[in-house]
């Protein structure tokens, strides 16, 4: 058995028209047993920005923090918010800069860059566990069964949904997904990032 | 106990590929080597009757290509008879339709040996099956198959039901338990009152009905898609049921979704629709990257 | 019925064409230790894995109105759920019941055979198996491919001449008789809620409700048991099938149930 799938996951982002969504499942697993279905995965950076991980769940947390410090540092030494794209980077090289000891973890994140005009531009990208980023145009998942979730996203996500259409697509998504992976599902909560709000949603799915 | 138990208790007790003078080491039962006294492969039971051997071609090809372990003690060459072939087969049933597909790409590894080899085959009028994994165990259990479905068909006067097919197709692969076949096998058809059937199996003969089974290496792609767009799971407000066109449809789609990211399907698609009519084949491309 | 023939690849079967005989026995691989073999196949590691469909929780138990039987319907190959709707009791007989664990192939094609034999003592002695005699037939098979890689946890029950009995029987040899058994991935968590609500006396419906709870909690904490909650109920004049509930359902059934119970606490 890998590390990776020891404690279970399923993420997805996914770009909208003007918005994003970043999905995640919120099973906390000791390889067969379940024993939370309240942990959390994916996290406010800051507004305009949320982080998933999926992976061994001691370095989702560890890293969920490093990250905090990190961006809370940058935000008070430059006085502005790290874009998606700025924030990815730093992530890939925390996690490169353990490269021959790595994290467990493979991130995910959501986010808007606001352009010079204020308009806002999606954003979604990921890295692997030492932060090879990769910036995907539609959508980028991650998990234990990535491929399960791969399969639908590839079949149904159409690009420049409107948030309420965006939400639909990626909870299809993510459920079709998750009810074929034994280790990941048991709740799944839904964050959909637009300019003037977060609307978060907690799905109601199967609990086995 | 009341009644006769005929069982007889058969040992594993087959050669190994020994390639040097020493042999018996480690072995719990006698080797035999190329030297047994019926044949290279036979070996013989404690009861005194023929045990259950690997067919010999085995013997003569794992010993001729395989590598061999030099070291000290008994050299035995590595037994490894499986390919992975790789492709996607699938198989949906409606209420008065069947369609089975597959991709035709066949591989092994990062190279593909050729972009036209169907996996599915015509069984006949009211069935096909199709099959992903080994080419060469596929092949060979689709021979075994009809061999006996023709021996079926004489004896009964009728063609084979999909039902019964699927119970037969379950034993084949049984027979095999300890030493499966590498198929992983999709039947579809139309069952006794004329409604769509989908049989689905693992590598030793376990099955269960079902609307629509993939397998082979898109598995894990587009089973997830069909619960939700055939099956409609998770939809609140339950859609009617596809028609045949639709679900056509949906099978070009979701073989071009496992094209984009299963290595080992593309080039393109055969696929048998089952009806009343009989089975119409048509095929159509996929990309060839 | 399909022909087994080949099961019995006796000197009576000398007779049949060559072709046949060929075929009249379990091929193996041409290794010196096909046990071994086998299990390098299912390694997932292997360059061509093979996944048998597994995982599973079941329950039986005999109580004073019968033998309740409960199970999941889950086969999951590695981490991929291969499908949600397994029957895993399989209807050896109008009276016997057999459940399946570990190999799904195994415990088909097995306790069909199980069927077959039953059937064959029936016609040879006017008379039906006795749950007893059922459950060692197949613990006989299993036993004689020890080593070979079967994996099988099954209970054989059912209701005979000597009254209600329950047969443990796995693909090691063991055959145990029991009041209630578990077995599977998911047996522990079913054991807990089984064991803690067990009565000899209940009526027929408390047991039903114990069987399907104790499984669905199984399902609930277990990854690999899932799907629905399958139920029969073993009686003097032969099983019943009770009921088939999707596990989606029974647990927001059961929330609910548990927040209605909680504000009428509150309320008093």
């Amino acid at each position: 058995m890998s590390i990776m799938t020891y404690n279970g996951a399923a993420i997805i982002a996914m770009k909208g028209k003007d918005c994003v969504a970043i999905a995640s499942d919120t099973r906390l697993g000791i390889q067969a047993m379940t024993v939370a279905t309240d942990f959390q995965k994916v996290f406010k950076i800051h507004d305009y920005l949320y982080l998933g991980m999926a992976g061994l769940a001691t370095d989702v947390q560890t890293l969920d923090a490093l990250f905090q410090f990190k961006h809370n540092m940058f935000a008070l030494r430059e006085n502005r918010n790290m874009s998606p794209s700025a924030f990815l980077a730093m992530v890939s090289s925390t996690l490169y800069s353990k490269r021959f000891g790595p994290y467990f973890v493979e991130p995910v994140v959501a986010g808007l860059t606001v352009k010079p005009d204020g308009s806002v531009e999606p954003y979604v990208g990921g890295t692997d566990l030492i932060g090879c980023i990769s910036s995907p145009d539609g959508f980028a998942v991650s998990g234990t069964m990535s491929e399960a979730l791969y399969g639908p996203c590839e079949s149904m996500y159409k690009p420049d949904l409107e948030p309420e259409d965006l939400f639909e697509t990626i909870s299809q998504c993510m459920l079709a997904g998750v009810d074929r992976d034994a280790v990941s599902g048991w709740g799944v909560v839904v964050h959909i990032i637009t300019k003037d709000e977060v609307i978060t949603r907690h799905l109601k799915n199967r609990m086995d | 106990m009341a009644f006769p138990m005929q069982r007889e208790l058969y040992l594993p007790t087959v050669p190994t590929l020994t390639v040097s003078s020493q042999m018996h080491s480690g072995l719990s039962g006698p080797s035999l080597g190329s030297h047994g006294p019926s044949g290279p492969m036979a070996a013989r039971l404690a009861t005194g009757k023929q045990a259950p051997v690997a067919p010999s071609r085995f013997s003569a090809a794992s010993s001729s290509s395989a590598a061999v372990t030099v070291g000290s003690g008994p050299k035995t060459a590595a037994f490894s008879p499986y390919v992975l072939n790789g492709g996607t087969a699938l198989a949906l049933a409606g209420k008065d339709f069947c369609i089975v597909a597959g991709d035709t790409r066949m591989s092994a590894g990062y190279e593909i040996h050729t972009r036209n080899k169907p996996k599915t085959y015509r069984i006949n009028d009211k069935c096909s099956i199709a099959m992903a994994g080994m080419q060469a165990d596929a092949t060979n259990l689709i021979k075994m198959l009809r061999f006996r479905i023709a021996m079926y068909e004489r004896k009964m006067g009728k063609p084979m039901s999909t039902q019964s097919l699927a119970q037969l197709v379950s034993t084949t692969l049984y027979r095999r338990r300890f030493f499966p076949i590498y198929a992983f096998v999709v039947i579809g058809g139309l069952d006794e009152d004329g409604v769509g059937s989908v049989y689905g199996y693992d590598a030793v003969g376990s099955f269960e009905r079902s609307t629509c089974c993939v397998q082979g290496s898109g598995t894990s792609l587009l089973q997830p898609v069909l619960d939700n767009q055939f099956d409609f799971k998770n939809h609140s407000i339950k859609p009617d049921e596809l028609t045949l066109d639709e679900s056509i449809d949906l099978v070009k789609d979701v073989f071009v979704s496992a094209g984009e990211r299963d290595i080992y399907t593309g080039d393109s698609v055969e696929m048998h629709i089952i009806t009343a009519d009989g089975v119409r084949v048509e095929t159509f491309d996929l990309k060839r990257d | 019925m399909a022909d087994l023939s080949f099961l019995h690849a006796t000197k009576a079967s000398a007779a049949l064409p060559a072709q046949e005989m060929e075929e009249a026995s379990f091929a193996l691989p041409a290794v010196a230790d096909p046990a071994a073999y086998q299990s390098q196949l299912y390694d997932p590691a292997s360059a061509t894995p093979l996944h048998m469909a597994h995982g599973t929780t079941t329950l039986a138990f005999v109580f004073k109105h019968g033998v309740v039987v409960a199970v999941d319907s889950r086969a999951t190959q590695g981490q991929y759920i291969g499908s949600q709707t397994v029957k895993k009791v399989i209807e050896i007989n109008p009276y016997l019941l057999g459940t399946m664990a570990g190999g799904a192939a195994d415990c088909m094609f097995w306790e069909r055979e199980l069927g077959r034999q039953c059937r064959l003592y029936e016609l040879r002695n006017k008379e039906r198996i006795s749950v007893r005699a059922a459950s060692k037939i197949l613990g006989n098979i299993v036993y004689n491919y020890k080593g070979m890689g079967l994996s099988m946890g099954t209970m054989v029950t059912g209701c005979d001449a000597s009254g209600f009995s329950l047969f443990y029987v796995d693909s090691d040899g063991t055959r145990l008789e029991g009041q209630r058994f578990s077995v599977g991935s998911g047996s522990t968590f079913a054991y807990g809620v089984l064991d803690s609500g067990f009565r000899w006396d209940m009526e027929p419906e408390e047991a039903y409700d114990l069987a399907r709870r104790a499984i669905y909690h199984a399902t609930h904490r277990d990854a690999y048991s899932g799907g629905q909650v399958n139920l029969y109920h073993v009686r003097e004049e032969g099983w019943v099938k009770i009921s088939a509930d999707n596990v989606f359902d029974l647990h927001y059934g059961y929330a609910a149930e548990a927040a209605a119970e909680a504000d009428a606490e509150a309320a008093a």
